[in-house]
C-alpha cells in the first residue's frame, strides 16, 4: 500500500506546523521519520490517519483520499500515543476487541499473540484482572504496538515506538518490524528520536525540520553518519558549558 | 494564605522555616485550583455558574436573615432559638452523611512533596488543615451567622450569640475531620462507609434509651453553647481526637503507591464478559465495551448508580406529596423516572470515550453501529425503569398512561435531540475522578440538555392539553415517541454523519 502526499499543509496558531510539497512512500518501504521535538512528526502521522484536518493538500492512501474514503481503515494498523489505548480493559480484552473489529476470531487472535511472547517477556498476558491503566508506561507502549501489529495490516504507522522500551525490547521490536515487512510486504512508517534505530531498521529516512522535509535519503551505510552530522551541527557547545 | 501560615506557626514553635514552606505549598495548592481547566470554560458557562452560585448564596442569606420570622410563622410565640437548637443534632447527622458522600479528600496533592525535605508529620498537618477549606464548612455559617446575630440577642445576650456561633464552628470542624477520617479509612476498608449511619443510629438510640427526647437533648446542646458550658470542651476534644486519628492514619499510608487515584478495584472484573451480548453481532461488542466502561470507572459508575437513586427518590416524593400534581411536576417526574440512565449518562455522550477516541477513529469502527449500541443500552435500561415505575404507579393509583407516553416520547424523540446536541461535546473527561462536584466536561451543553428534556414534553402538553384534551395529547406523545424509537436507524444515521463532519474539532478537544 502506498501513500502519496501532495501539498500538505497544517497551521497551528498561525504557524505553519507542517509543509510537505510532495512525498510518495512506496509499498513495502520501511520509512523512517526523524526530527527534533516539534518538527511535525506526530502531526504528519495524524494527518495520514485522518485524525486532524489539513489546511490544504491531500493524503492518498492506495490512491484514495484518507479524508473521504474509509477504505484505509481496513488495512492500516497504527499506534501513536496513549489515546489509542482503552485503559479500563485488560490487555487480552483489548487485543480481542481490536481483532473483532477486523473479524479476527478469538482463537486466531490468541495464535497471533504468540509471536509477541519474547516482546512481552511474560509481563503482559495472563495477569488476572490487571487493566491496561495499571501497567507501566513501557508495558503500555508494548501493548499499543502489539495492537497495531496484531491485525497484520498492510500499512503500519508507529509514532516513536522505541520510546520507553528497555534495550532488549528495542532490539526485539526492530527484528519484528523487519520480519513483518519481509513476510507480509507491509509498508511501515515509524518516527524516532533514536538515529541508530532508524538507520538500522528503515529502508528510507526522511528528516523533518520545522514541518519541512530537509533530507530524504536511502538508509545505506552512510545514512547514520549523515544524520549525526546534520544534528550535530545544531549544537552550540559554548552555551551548554555556561 | 498569610493567616493560615500564622495559625500553623502558632502550633509549631520549633521551626520557623516551616512558615515559608507552608506558604509556598499553600500557594501551590491555590494555583493548582485557580489554574485548573475548570476555569477555561466558555464565558456563557461561567456566567451561568456565577448566577447559580449567587442565587444560592442569596437564598441562604435570605433564610439566615429571616429564620426568626419564619419560625414565628410556623409556631408563633415560641423561642426561635430553642427550636433551632432542637434541630442541631439532625443537622449534625445530615451534614455528616452528606460530607461522607461528597466532601472531597485533598489527597492527590501530597504526592509531589513526598520526596522533598518535609517530614510526614508536617505534610499530614498541611493536608489536614487544607481539608478545612471546603464549602461544607461555609454554608451552615452563612445561614446561622445572621440568625445568631439578629435573633439570639433578643431573648438572650450578645455573648450568647457569640457562644452559639463558636459552637457551630466547633460542630462544623468536628464533622469535617470525622468525615475526612471516615473517607480515608473507607478507601482501605470499604465497610467504613456505613460508619456514619451506625454512629447516628447509635447516638439516637443511646439518647432515647436514657428517656430523653432527641429534640430536648439537642436543645440542651444548644443551650450549652449559649452559656459557654460543657459542650465547648467536649466538642473541642472531639475535634482534636478526629484530627489526630486522621493524622495517624495518613502518616501510615503516605507512600506514593498508596496515594494513586482511587480506581475501581482492578482485582474484580465485575463486567467481564456478558455472554449473550456478544451474540448480537457487531453491536454486541460495542455494548460490551460501554458496559465495561461504566462498570470499571468511577465517574460513569457513580452516575449510573445515581440514576437508580433518582428513581427511588422521585418515587418517594411522588407518593408522599400532593394528591394532585400540577402538570409540570407530573412531566418532570415522568421524564426523570422513565429514562434516568439515559439522561445522566447521555449528558457526556462522547466525552466518556474521549481518552480513546483516536483509537475509534483510526480503526475499523462503524460509527453508526457504535451509536446504535449506545442507544440500545439506553433503551434497555429505560425499559427496566419504565416498567418498575409503571408498576409502582399502578399500585399507588397514579396516571400510568401519561407517564408511559411521556416516557416513550423521551426515549424516542428526546433521544434524537440528545444524541444530536451531543456532537457538540468536545471536552475531555477523566473517567476516574469523582463524580460529585466534578465539573470537568460540564458546559452549557449539559445544562441545556436537561432543560430541553423537560421543556419539550411540557410545552407540548401545555399547548395541546387544552386544545385537544389530555388523553389525545398523551396518545400523540406516545405515537411520536414510538415512531422515533422504531425509526432509530434513520436518525442515528443523521447524527453519525453530522458528527463525522465535525470530528476534527471534537478530536482536538478530546486530546487535550
Amino acid at each position: 500500500m502506498k501513500i502519496e502526499v501532495t501539498d500538505l499543509k497544517k497551521i497551528y496558531n498561525k504557524e505553519l506546523k507542517l509543509n510537505i510539497e510532495s512525498l510518495t512512500i512506496n509499498s513495502g518501504e520501511i520509512f523512517g521519520l526523524v526530527g527534533n521535538n516539534g518538527a511535525g512528526k506526530t502531526t504528519f502521522f495524524r494527518l495520514i490517519l485522518d485524525l486532524i484536518k489539513a489546511d490544504s493538500g491531500i493524503v492518498l492512501s492506495d490512491n484514495n483520499p484518507v479524508n473521504e474514503s474509509l477504505k484505509w481503515k481496513e488495512y492500516t494498523g497504527s499506534f501513536l500515543d496513549s489515546g489509542f489505548l482503552i485503559e479500563f480493559l485488560t490487555p487480552e480484552e483489548y487485543f480481542y476487541f481490536v481483532c473483532e473489529l477486523y473479524n479476527i476470531t478469538r482463537n486466531d487472535a490468541s495464535e497471533r499473540l504468540k509471536v509477541f511472547e519474547n516482546f512481552f517477556n511474560g509481563e503482559i498476558l495472563g495477569k488476572k484482572g490487571k487493566y491496561i491503566r495499571d501497567f507501566s508506561r513501557g508495558n503500555q507502549q508494548k501493548i499499543g504496538i502489539a495492537s497495531a501489529l496484531i491485525t497484520h495490516p498492510k500499512m503500519l504507522i508507529l509514532d516513536e515506538p522505541f520510546n520507553g522500551l528497555d534495550p532488549t525490547s528495542q532490539i526485539i521490536l526492530k527484528e519484528m518490524l523487519k520480519e513483518f515487512n519481509k513476510s507480509a510486504g507491509a509498508t511501515i512508517l515509524i518516527s524516532s528520536h533514536d538515529l541508530t534505530h532508524i538507520s538500522e531498521t528503515c529502508t528510507r529516512i526522511a528528516l523533518l525540520e520545522k514541518g519541512k522535509i530537509i533530507k530524504d535519503i536511502p538508509a545505506n551505510d552512510n545514512a547514520l553518519a549523515e544524520l549525526l552530522d546534520y544534528f550535530g551541527q545544531r549544537i552550540n557547545l559554548n552555551s551548554v558549558a555556561q | 494564605m498569610e493567616l493560615c501560615a500564622l495559625i500553623f506557626s502558632i502550633f509549631d514553635f520549633q521551626n520557623f522555616n516551616y512558615n515559608m514552606h507552608i506558604k509556598s505549598i499553600l500557594s501551590h495548592q491555590w494555583l493548582s485550583m485557580t489554574r485548573s481547566t475548570i476555569w477555561e470554560r466558555q464565558l456563557a458557562t461561567k456566567i451561568l455558574a456565577g448566577f447559580a452560585l449567587s442565587y444560592l448564596l442569596f437564598c441562604f442569606l435570605f433564610i439566615g436573615f429571616n429564620l426568626g420570622k419564619i419560625i414565628q410563622l410556623v409556631s408563633p410565640n415560641s423561642d426561635s432559638v430553642y427550636i433551632v437548637s432542637q434541630i442541631i443534632i439532625y443537622f449534625i447527622a445530615f451534614d455528616l452523611m452528606m460530607r461522607v458522600f461528597m466532601q472531597s479528600i485533598p489527597r492527590l496533592q501530597v504526592a509531589p512533596y513526598l520526596h522533598l525535605n518535609l517530614s510526614k508529620q508536617k505534610l499530614a498537618n498541611i493536608f489536614l488543615f487544607k481539608s478545612v477549606a471546603n464549602i461544607f464548612n461555609l454554608y451552615p455559617l452563612v445561614i446561622i451567622l445572621p440568625f445568631a446575630l439578629i435573633e439570639i440577642p433578643v431573648n438572650y445576650s450578645l455573648s450568647a450569640s457569640i457562644g452559639f456561633i463558636v459552637g457551630l464552628i466547633l460542630i462544623i470542624l468536628m464533622n469535617n475531620f470525622l468525615a475526612l477520617f471516615i473517607k480515608l479509612i473507607a478507601q482501605k476498608y470499604f465497610v467504613f462507609h456505613f460508619l456514619p449511619v451506625i454512629i447516628v443510629l447509635g447516638i439516637f438510640a443511646f439518647v432515647s434509651s436514657k428517656v430523653l427526647d432527641i429534640g430536648l437533648f439537642s436543645a440542651l446542646l444548644g443551650l450549652s453553647f449559649l452559656k459557654f458550658r460543657l459542650a465547648f470542651p467536649a466538642f473541642a476534644a472531639l475535634i482534636l481526637c478526629f484530627f489526630l486519628i486522621s493524622k495517624k492514619f495518613l502518616t501510615g499510608e503516605m507512600y506514593i503507591d498508596q496515594l494513586s487515584r482511587s480506581k475501581t478495584n482492578s482485582g474484580k472484573t465485575e463486567v467481564s464478559e456478558i455472554g449473550f451480548v456478544n451474540t448480537i453481532g457487531d453491536i454486541g461488542k460495542y455494548i460490551s465495551l460501554e458496559m465495561k466502561m461504566i462498570g470499571r470507572n468511577k465517574r460513569p459508575k457513580t452516575l449510573a448508580l445515581m440514576s437508580i437513586i433518582i428513581v427511588v427518590y422521585f418515587g418517594f416524593l411522588m407518593v408522599t406529596t400532593m394528591k394532585y400534581q400540577p402538570m409540570f411536576v407530573a412531566v418532570m417526574f415522568a421524564v426523570f423516572m422513565s429514562c434516568p440512565f439515559m439522561l445522566m449518562h447521555g449528558q457526556f455522550m462522547f466525552n466518556w470515550e474521549s481518552t480513546y477516541f483516536d483509537l475509534l477513529m483510526s480503526k475499523n469502527v462503524d460509527f453508526k453501529k457504535y451509536l446504535k449500541a449506545k442507544y440500545y443500552l439506553f433503551v434497555a435500561a429505560s425499559l427496566v425503569t419504565i416498567t418498575f415505575t409503571a408498576i409502582f404507579m399502578f399500585i399507588t393509583n397514579k396516571d400510568i398512561f401519561q407517564f408511559i407516553s411521556v416516557g416513550l416520547f423521551t426515549l424516542g424523540f428526546y433521544a434524537f435531540v440528545m444524541f444530536y446536541l451531543s456532537i457538540y461535546n468536545k471536552s475531555r473527561i477523566d473517567l476516574n475522578k469523582s463524580a460529585y462536584f466534578n465539573y470537568q466536561g460540564s458546559g452549557i451543553s449539559q445544562f441545556l440538555l436537561v432543560i430541553i428534556g423537560l421543556a419539550i414534553p411540557f410545552l407540548f402538553k401545555f399547548i395541546f392539553d387544552d386544545l385537544i384534551g389530555q388523553s389525545i395529547t398523551n396518545y400523540l406523545l406516545c405515537g411520536i415517541g414510538l415512531v422515533f424509537i422504531v425509526m432509530h436507524n434513520k436518525w442515528i444515521g443523521i447524527v453519525a454523519d453530522a458528527f463525522l463532519k465535525r470530528k476534527y474539532i471534537n478530536l482536538e478537544g478530546y486530546r487535550k
